[in-house]
């Protein structure tokens, strides 16, 4: 990672907005994190396949049919702002 | 402190109340709490609760029943605050209970209150929590480690018998050596994850933290077991652990792999491992050689693959649904201010990492490589199962540091986890309990079983806690 202007990039897709100061702070740490994962590159790992998750096999799908959920009006309790059952959110600027 | 089983026989034989356990908590919070801030959140009506579960207490009321205990502020509890130590859910109040806290409400349990952690539970001392550090009961001058400190504080300064925890890389474990305390990370998928804030899917599970290995024998028995909510639970038969402990160890066999002893791990650390060792041989444990030759590079699969799956998972904090909206006109913008004010800067960090290791060109090198590094960990524990039953390290490389030690430099904290992350990648069950002591500070011990081995676990932990004693 060597791109100056990689953290602002990331912000950007993280929607994070960062202070003045602290983009740079970010770039340093994830320079020196992002230094040490790179020891990986040591071994040969080209046979290796993945693991995800560590447990194997198929815990199966549970039955599609309806059951007890949580309430709408529950899950939608500590919204900032809502209509009945729409939350109510800021617009989308166009030259966004 | 007394074990809760102490206090549950207490309980059975009429010398104590629920009420005066809650009375003798809040006594012993109100002493201390101010110096160790180990709560976020205190309920309110813990002492009626008490005081109704005295009056309906049933003949064959079980060991949890009418004792107090804390849960971590990220395992969701319906209408009470739940903050996960972020500002982001300030105000947050979920209108569920984790399957975990709803399995201990139906034992009779006494929920007292929810403790600090880091942000979400990414941090190894509590100083990245929003609301303030907690501090370590031993030396006050020092960190509970973390991220469950607060879980840790509250178990080891008397506040309460036995908390939960959770765990990513050694959430549970590392504050518990450092405390003095008993922590217990169960399996990958023992444990329903239903209402634990999820930080890094693949590897949460949520633990406990008890006074001995039997109370933590006694909670896991209560929270484990399959739940149809989180599909990654698993159906596994749930044994009575404390009747495992009871079998005794003798003919177990255990393992101490050097590279769990190798640079980096204080020599007084290292010590008491070795006499640990030689305790449980004492104790009719036989011991064999076995060498886990990819330990050392289990921390980097971790940054990897953790900071990753939090990027993911905290995309649904924008402010929208829960805790404070920035007032913009837009909604990217909007976004993007109430996460930037919300998170901390550990939270930052990890979601920026994730974002990179995940993002076209880096994939390959970070994300997927760290994987796969994952699969030679994994094999390399089950060949080392095939010769023994548990294995014997260090939790920690050295024992508490002092506050602001290692805030400046991100690795540095990260390496207080370099000894517990193995098992979350791998899905192990694993347990730390004190040691001796050195320089007056606790020593954690750790012993890792098989995944779903937390009888074989449970039973080695008895041993040698037994010995050490």
């Amino acid at each position: 990672m060597r791109d100056d202007k990689i953290v602002p990039k990331l912000a950007a897709l993280a929607r994070l907005r960062l202070e003045e100061g602290e983009a740079q702070r970010l770039e340093r740490d994830l320079h020196v994190i992002l230094h040490h994962v790179e020891r990986l590159q040591e071994l040969d790992l080209s046979q290796v396949e993945a693991t995800f998750w560590p447990i194997q096999g198929d815990e199966g799908l549970r039955t599609d049919q309806p059951r007890e959920s949580l309430p709408v009006e529950d899950g939608l309790g500590c919204a900032a702002e809502l209509d009945g059952r729409y939350l109510i959110v800021p617009g989308m600027r166009e030259d966004a | 402190m007394e074990t809760l089983r102490e206090a549950a026989a207490r309980l059975q034989r009429g010398e104590v109340t629920s009420a005066a356990l809650v009375d003798g908590a809040l006594d012993a919070i109100e002493a201390r709490e101010g110096e160790l801030h180990s709560f976020l959140t205190l309920l309110d009506d813990a002492r009626a609760a008490a005081e109704d579960v005295q009056k309906r207490r049933p003949k064959d009321a079980g060991p949890l029943y009418g004792i107090p205990y804390a849960a971590k502020d990220n395992i969701v509890t319906r209408g009470v605050r739940t903050t996960a130590a972020s500002r982001i859910l300030e105000g947050y109040l979920p209108p569920y209970s984790a399957t975990a806290v709803e399995r201990l409400d139906a034992e009779g349990a006494l929920l007292l209150g929810k403790t600090n952690l880091d942000e979400f539970a990414m941090g190894s001392s509590t100083e990245w929590s929003a609301y303030g550090p907690s501090r370590n009961p031993v030396d006050p001058s020092r960190v509970p480690g973390g991220s469950s400190g607060g879980s840790a504080v509250a178990v080891a300064a008397g506040f309460c018998h036995y908390a939960l925890g959770s765990e990513t890389g050694g959430s549970v474990r590392q504050p518990a050596a450092f405390c003095g305390c008993v922590g217990l990370k169960p399996s990958y998928g023992r444990v329903s994850r239903y209402g634990l804030i999820a930080f890094a899917s693949s590897l949460d599970q949520i633990g406990t933290l008890t006074q001995d290995v039997g109370d933590a024998a006694v909670v896991l028995g209560a929270i484990a077991g399959r739940d149809p909510r989180d599909q990654t639970s698993l159906d596994a038969p749930v044994p009575d652990y404390l009747q495992e402990i009871s079998r005794g160890a003798k003919g177990l066999r255990f393992g101490v792999p050097p590279e769990y002893l190798a640079e980096g791990v204080a020599p007084a650390v290292r010590d008491e491992v070795l006499r640990a060792a030689d305790l449980l041989q004492a104790q009719g444990l036989e011991r064999r050689e076995v060498r886990l030759p990819h330990t050392s590079y289990a921390l980097d699969a971790y940054y990897g693959i953790a900071p990753a799956e939090a990027s993911s998972n905290l995309a649904r904090f924008d402010g929208m649904r829960y805790g404070p909206r920035a007032q913009e006109e837009d909604l990217i913008e909007a976004y993007r201010r109430s996460r930037g004010e919300g998170f901390g800067p550990e939270v930052k960090r990890r979601i920026l990492l994730g974002t990179f290791v995940l993002s076209a060109g880096y994939y390959d090198t970070y994300y997927l490589r760290a994987q796969k590094l994952r699969t030679l960990l994994r094999a390399e524990f089950a060949a080392a199962f095939s010769e023994v039953d548990v294995l014997l390290t260090p939790t920690t490389p050295t024992t508490a540091f002092a506050f602001g030690a290692n805030t400046a430099d991100p690795l540095a904290m990260y390496m207080a986890d370099a000894l517990t992350i193995p098992a979350n990648l791998a899905g192990l069950c694993a347990i730390s309990l004190p040691g001796r002591p050195a320089d007056g500070l606790p020593v954690g011990l750790q012993l890792m079983a098989a995944p779903l081995r937390e009888d074989v676990l449970l039973r080695a932990a008895g041993a040698l806690e037994e010995a050490v004693r």
